[in-house]
């Protein structure tokens, strides 16, 4: 019966449409709310400038960028080294470990483990084993390195397996090119496709992540989002909605980015941002 | 170019034999062909060569230097592989140029000599072109480009046709062989295809559940299969139990549906006759050894191929030249004497391996 199935169709629609409302009115709320004049959204009134009337202002993002700033560039900092040291890292052991050897599942495993334990466990299990470090910068960089390296090896492997790695690395031998050279000019080139995949995740991963930056870090050294949830707590709407549309515009462009350039290697892209 | 040599080659993959006790002298500066079945232990024989997997035991040997520890990278021989394994993110030319690459030759030399090379399998015009442009006819003339470039001492071929259809596969066997020829290199060829194994190599090697089961030219293979493994495998083969007499300096061969007197030395006893199908011919003048009653016949354009039946044993005959006759009333067949191959066959419930 057509009808009853079109009928059921539309409905589906119907629902998706609504589903999608209701997941991105929050998000159009908040990016309003940073630049509109509440009194007029009906939201909230309180701290909307004294005796302006203006519907649009941009001076809560001047506020919250002068406000935030280091923490934004702390932020911006781990992130680009995170992937970088992922680069470094990721690439040769997901070389590594897509050669079968006796251990190498269980080596997999354990490299991928972070990524079903929580941030909160990874912290604590941080800070208790390098309490003498604790208040180092470098101390947050190793909390996103043990959550984003597992992303970038994953990446990597489904890439290489996927590819007929093997075979090209046994031609490479053939034609006289040793360990470093076929890594360089068979490898890194057959995933280069997978590393920029694997590194938009890891900066996207690095720039959202809150648990392990929050419990590692010290006043001193603060994230962005850690600096997003002091502005929810301590500010107003306005502040803290100007940050979230500031969080916003660094990791949508790096979203919009891994989906289009797509691959199998963005599957795990729902787990990590 | 450079003699190669194994000795007593082994690969086992947990407790099963790939490879067992594998010897041979390959021919220096000709083609040398491994034949078998999926699973025979051709293939691993020749990454062995290659240096792409080690033996667990036994030497492999290039003019007369243990090589079996040197690493595939530094053995200089040449491969081309089943799938070609063309570096796809390089063009045509720096696929063909990537031996001399890492070899050091300066950016000039390479692109000259990897021209060249491509030239050689007349593909010097798509040298610019990406890889994933190109038909598998050409993937494949890349593929032994690359090989060759950088002047190996030894080429090794896994079945680097096999992915082509029938067509394709014909001419690329004659310009690879031409090329072959005229280069002079020590080759191992691995197929499974028996039409590539009959007309490619100078001497060709049977394989069979990692074992060498024959070695000699393509003719002598074809025409004295040791075992009915080989006879099977190099073409159509009828396998007959029989009873072997001496009579004078000749074999006397009985069978369940003819006794024929054989011009060749065979011991007497209980044995195996293999007879191709090719090798029976319409008699002439009643000098019929048998006669047989028709199961089926198959018009195959060159040749009628016969499903027959004599004295209960199934045979298949094929006929060159049948004429207009349709033989369901039987049909009187005479064997070509030279042609029987016999085996001594140990028990009557025997397998059909000698």
């Amino acid at each position: 019966m057509p009808e009853a199935r079109s009928g059921g169709a539309r409905i589906l629609s119907a629902l998706t449409v609504l589903l999608a409302i209701l997941i991105l009115a929050p998000v159009v709320v908040l990016v309003a709310g940073s630049f509109l004049n509440t009194r007029w959204l009906g939201v909230t009134t309180e701290q909307w400038v004294a005796g302006s009337d203006s519907i649009v202002s941009l001076r809560w993002f001047g506020y919250v960028l002068k406000l935030y700033a280091p923490m934004l560039v702390f932020s911006v900092e781990i992130a680009l080294l995170s992937v970088l040291v992922c680069i470094g890292v990721g690439v040769p052991g997901g070389y590594v470990l897509v050669r079968r050897f006796p251990g190498s599942a269980l080596l997999e495993e354990l490299v991928l483990l972070p990524l079903s334990v929580p941030g909160i466990t990874i912290s604590i299990a941080l800070i208790q084993a390098y309490a003498v470090f604790r208040g180092q910068w470098w101390m947050v960089l190793c909390g996103h390195l043990a959550y984003t390296i597992p992303f970038m090896v994953r990446s990597v492997t489904t890439a290489l397996r996927a590819s007929s790695v093997e075979t090209l690395d046994a031609a490479a031998r053939t034609l006289g090119a040793g360990f470093f050279r076929r890594f360089w000019l068979v490898v890194v080139p057959t995933v280069r496709h997978a590393i920029l995949i694997g590194s938009l995740l890891v900066f996207a991963i690095s720039w959202g992540e809150f648990n392990v930056s929050y419990l590692l870090n010290t006043p001193l050294h603060q994230t962005y989002p850690a600096g997003l949830y002091a502005a929810f707590t301590f500010n107003s709407f306005q502040v803290s909605s100007a940050a979230a549309t500031i969080f916003l515009a660094v990791v949508l462009p790096v979203l919009l980015a891994i989906q289009w350039i797509g691959g199998p290697e963005a599957v795990g892209i729902g787990q990590g941002a | 170019m450079a003699r190669l040599e194994v000795r007593s080659l082994s690969k086992f993959y947990g407790a099963v034999p790939a490879v067992s006790d594998l010897s041979h002298d390959f021919a220096e500066g000709e083609i040398t062909t491994i034949v078998g079945p999926s699973g025979s232990g051709k293939t691993t024989t020749l990454w062995m060569i290659a240096g792409l997997i080690s033996p667990d035991a036994g030497r492999i040997f290039m003019d007369g230097l243990d090589v079996t520890s040197v690493p595939a990278e530094r053995r200089e021989i040449g491969m081309v592989f089943q799938s070609y394994a063309l570096f796809p993110h390089l063009s045509v030319e720096d696929n063909v140029a990537f031996g001399l690459r890492v070899r050091g030759v300066a950016k000039s030399e390479r692109r000259d000599r990897a021209r060249a090379a491509l030239a050689g399998v007349r593909l010097d015009k798509l040298a610019e072109r990406r890889i994933t442009s190109l038909s598998g006819g050409e993937q494949q003339r890349v593929a032994v480009a690359r090989a060759l470039a950088y002047r190996p001492k030894a080429l090794l071929m896994d079945e680097p046709l096999s992915a082509l259809d029938a067509k394709l596969r014909e001419t690329l066997r004659g310009e690879l062989f031409h090329l072959l020829r005229d280069l002079g290199l020590t080759t191992i060829y691995v197929t499974h295809d028996q039409v590539e194994a009959m007309s490619l190599g100078r001497d060709l090697l049977v394989m069979n559940g990692g074992r060498l089961e024959q070695v000699g030219t393509p003719r002598d293979v074809y025409t004295r299969p040791r075992n009915a493994f080989v006879a099977g495998f190099l073409g159509g083969a009828n396998l007959f139990r029989g009873e072997c007499t001496r009579e004078g300096g000749r074999t006397r061969l009985a069978l369940a549906f003819m006794t024929v007197d054989l011009p060749i030395d065979a011991a007497a006893g209980p044995c195996w006759a293999m007879v191709r199908p090719e090798d029976f011919v319409l008699a002439e003048n009643g000098n019929a050894d048998f006669r047989a009653d028709l199961d089926s016949a198959f018009f195959l354009g060159n040749q009628l191929r016969l499903q027959l039946r004599a004295r209960g044993e199934a045979l298949v005959v094929d006929l060159r030249d049948p004429g207009e006759a349709d033989f369901r009333g039987g049909v009187d067949l005479r064997v070509r004497r030279d042609r029987v191959c016999l085996w001594p066959r140990e028990a009557e419930n025997g397998s059909p391996r000698p």
